[in-house]
């Protein structure tokens, strides 16, 4: 039976809550149980992983998996681990990342507050830019990479990653800077600043959350990519996607080793999980900023 | 040698026109107003003069120097906004000083220039809070205070107390007309409210549909209008207008004017029918100020006898709202003299003030 509550909202009685909340658990356990089989799976010994139970705690509690994940495992025919594609990853990624974000900002800074003769167009353009499907992108920049000499490079996949990115990055940009007062850049014209120094002293300094989106955003898509590395680079020039999957693939002796599997997965998606934390509490305020007139 | 000079200027976005044919000259220490309804280009205009819109005919020029092509930087103005325009992330002493600091002015002079701003304005106290920790009226002070401290040649203001609540609006508007008699610096105040436009301005420019309607003294604008829209723009409550049949001709032209409760017929001064006869036509509008309809002070021949159907009281006066040839008009009488509603009140005209119109070009007449 519904009974009214302090807030006025109805509230089911005990039975429904323990409904409630044993739905939400459930949920819970959903999502957290692959995470723990990982975590657990790449601190157990090839051992206890081929005998053992799938929710044991490791025991013995060993690094092997992990060590050979990042400087041993084999991955193709290189048997050097992860560590080099690691830094292949965050060679791009982040001047990827933070082009894509500067661009961006300064498209939508252009798009809201410096207004010219077919700007709405530009605009939509970009727009269609993020409903294009990776996949059409890949034999045209293919072509382009080659022309202009930077096929299979770590500098090819950051120009590629950038020039995808700043379609959305310029959506999140423009959609943030419309709701800023024009009235604050008409007042910096007045006070004498120009078209930089606006942009620099009153457009970026309120512009935190939506950086943080792009950054996240951008992040999340360039780390996570794979279709873009698998296509455009190919050996030692791979990010960590393309090495994680070979890793998995190759088995010298034909045994699996869960372990190396389960580390070298969680090496590859702990970046993104660090920028998420470090972040995070801006991407939601970010999103949700435009919103709120400033 | 005039400080702005506004010759020929007209404005289109696109297609649309949104001023027209501007004229304007503003001397030394002058302040005007431009005053209109939302949307009849006042901003726009000011912009103009700011140099944040381009000018699509015509030519300004501040202190004898075109400045058509010149960008709001190299114009010597300072502009004050609605929104007050204050830069959020930089606290009260680097607003004001931001356009110094752009200028390149050295950071000793700047702090000298903000204590100098602050100590006018009254905000010491405030120098080091961000925007979001002031009030409204703060907010404004500030805004102003960005505009004063580079002491430029002319001043814009583009309705900066009509988001203020009545009281501070009132207060702020002494404060400015106080700051202007002592800067004596040209000030240009765009408003819609017509109580500040008279207040504040030396001259008013009364602009509606893009154009200036009429130009000149807040005296002027209010006791000799140039047309109906200014005479019912300018003046609260309004003028009433009222349609109205003149008989008899040049030197002897009268007008018939019926209240509800009996008719009555008013012989018109003489200067008032020479400009009517010479007009011409028989059917106007005359144009009387509620002041100049009041209750007759005795049986006089000319009042008009109305009955009264609401009576409003506003302290200081008291306004009675009735009908004469049948359209709704507002008298005005002394509290301790006021009707009730219901009662038959003999109204009188003082013809010596009233104004005529042409019915269709709504253009003065007399
Ligand atoms: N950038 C613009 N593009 C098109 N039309 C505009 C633009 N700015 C103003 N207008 C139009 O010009 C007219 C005058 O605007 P404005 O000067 O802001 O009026 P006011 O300040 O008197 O309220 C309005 O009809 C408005 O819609
Ligand atoms: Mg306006």
């Amino acid at each position: 039976m519904a009974t009214r509550t302090e807030d006025g909202v109805a509230r089911g009685g005990p039975l429904a809550r323990v409904l409630v909340y044993g739905l939400l658990l459930f949920a819970a356990a959903y999502f957290l149980l692959p995470l723990y089989v990982m975590l657990t799976t790449s601190f157990k010994t090839l051992g206890q992983i081929s005998g053992g139970n799938l929710f044991a705690l490791p025991a013995p509690f060993s690094l092997t998996g992990w060590r050979d994940a990042w400087s041993s495992a084999c991955t193709g025919s290189d048997c050097t681990g992860l560590q080099h594609y690691f830094w292949n990853s965050v060679a791009f990624t982040v001047p990827a990342v933070l082009l894509s974000t500067a661009f961006g900002a300064l498209n939508g800074y252009v798009l809201t507050k410096w207004r010219f003769r077919g700007s709405e167009i530009v605009f939509g353009l970009l727009l269609v830019g993020t409903f294009v499907p990776f996949q059409m992108f890949l034999l045209p920049m293919a072509r382009v990479l080659g022309m202009i000499g930077l096929d299979n490079s770590v500098a090819g996949l950051t120009l590629v990653h950038t020039v995808y990115g700043v379609a959305f990055t310029t959506l999140f940009c423009r959609n943030y800077y419309v709701a800023i007062p024009d009235e604050l850049v008409k007042a910096a014209r007045i006070d004498g600043a120009s078209f930089i120094s606006t942009f620099r002293y009153v457009i970026l300094p309120i512009s935190t959350p939506i950086l943080m989106v792009c950054v996240i955003w951008q992040f999340t898509q360039i780390w996570n990519d794979f279709l873009f590395g698998v296509v455009f680079t190919s050996g030692d020039a791979h990010p960590i996607t393309v090495a994680l999957n070979n890793l998995v693939n190759t088995s010298s002796t034909g045994v699996k080793r869960y372990n190396v599997d389960m580390a070298g997965a969680i090496i590859t998606a702990l970046p993104t999980l660090v920028v998420y934390i470090v972040a995070g509490r801006y991407f939601m305020r970010g999103l949700t900023a435009g919103a709120v007139k400033g | 040698m005039a400080v702005l000079n506004i010759e020929n200027v007209s404005k289109t976005f696109g297609e649309t026109r949104v001023l027209e044919d501007i004229n304007i000259a503003m001397a030394e220490g002058e302040f005007l107003i431009l005053v209109g309804p939302s949307g009849c280009g006042k901003s726009t205009l000011l912009n103009m003069i700011a140099g944040l819109e381009t000018i699509t005919e015509g030519q300004i020029t501040l202190d004898g120097r075109s400045v058509n092509a010149a960008s709001p930087r190299e114009r010597n103005i300072a502009m004050v906004f609605q929104f007050y325009a204050l830069y959020p992330n930089m606290n009260v002493r680097r607003n004001i000083e931001f356009g110094l600091k752009m200028r390149g002015v050295a950071k000793k002079e700047r702090g000298a220039t903000v204590d100098r701003v602050a100590r006018m304005l009254q905000i010491e106290d405030l120098l080091d809070r961000k925007p979001a920790q002031l009030s409204g009226g703060q907010r404004q002070r500030v805004a102003i205070g960005r505009a004063l401290a580079r002491d430029p040649a002319l001043f814009l203001f583009d309705e900066p107390l009509s988001n203020l609540d009545a009281k501070l609006r009132v207060e702020m508007r002494t404060e400015i007309k106080q700051l202007h008699q002592r800067l004596a610096t040209a000030m240009v105040y765009v408003t819609h409210d017509q109580i500040e436009a008279m207040t504040l301005g030396d001259r008013i420019a009364v602009m509606h549909a893009g154009r200036v309607q009429q130009l000149g003294t807040p005296r002027e604008i209010y006791d000799d209008p140039a047309n109906r829209y200014v005479a019912g723009f300018i003046g609260s409550p309004a003028m009433n207008f009222i349609e109205c049949e003149l008989s008899g001709r040049a030197g002897d032209i009268t007008v018939c004017l019926s209240g509800s409760e009996g008719e009555s017929r008013l012989w018109l001064p003489a200067a008032t029918t020479e400009k009517l006869a010479a007009h011409g036509a028989r059917r106007v509008v005359m144009g009387v100020r509620p002041e100049h309809l009041v209750p007759a002070v005795a049986e006089r021949a000319g009042a008009i006898a109305c009955r009264i159907d609401v009576v409003e009281p506003t302290g200081p006066d008291t306004y009675l709202h009735t009908e004469i040839n049948a359209e709704p008009v507002t008298a005005r009488c002394l509290p301790s003299a006021a009707p009730v509603a219901g009662d038959t009140v003999a109204l009188a005209v003082d013809v010596e003030r009233a104004v005529f119109f042409d019915c269709d070009s709504e253009a003065r007449i007399a």
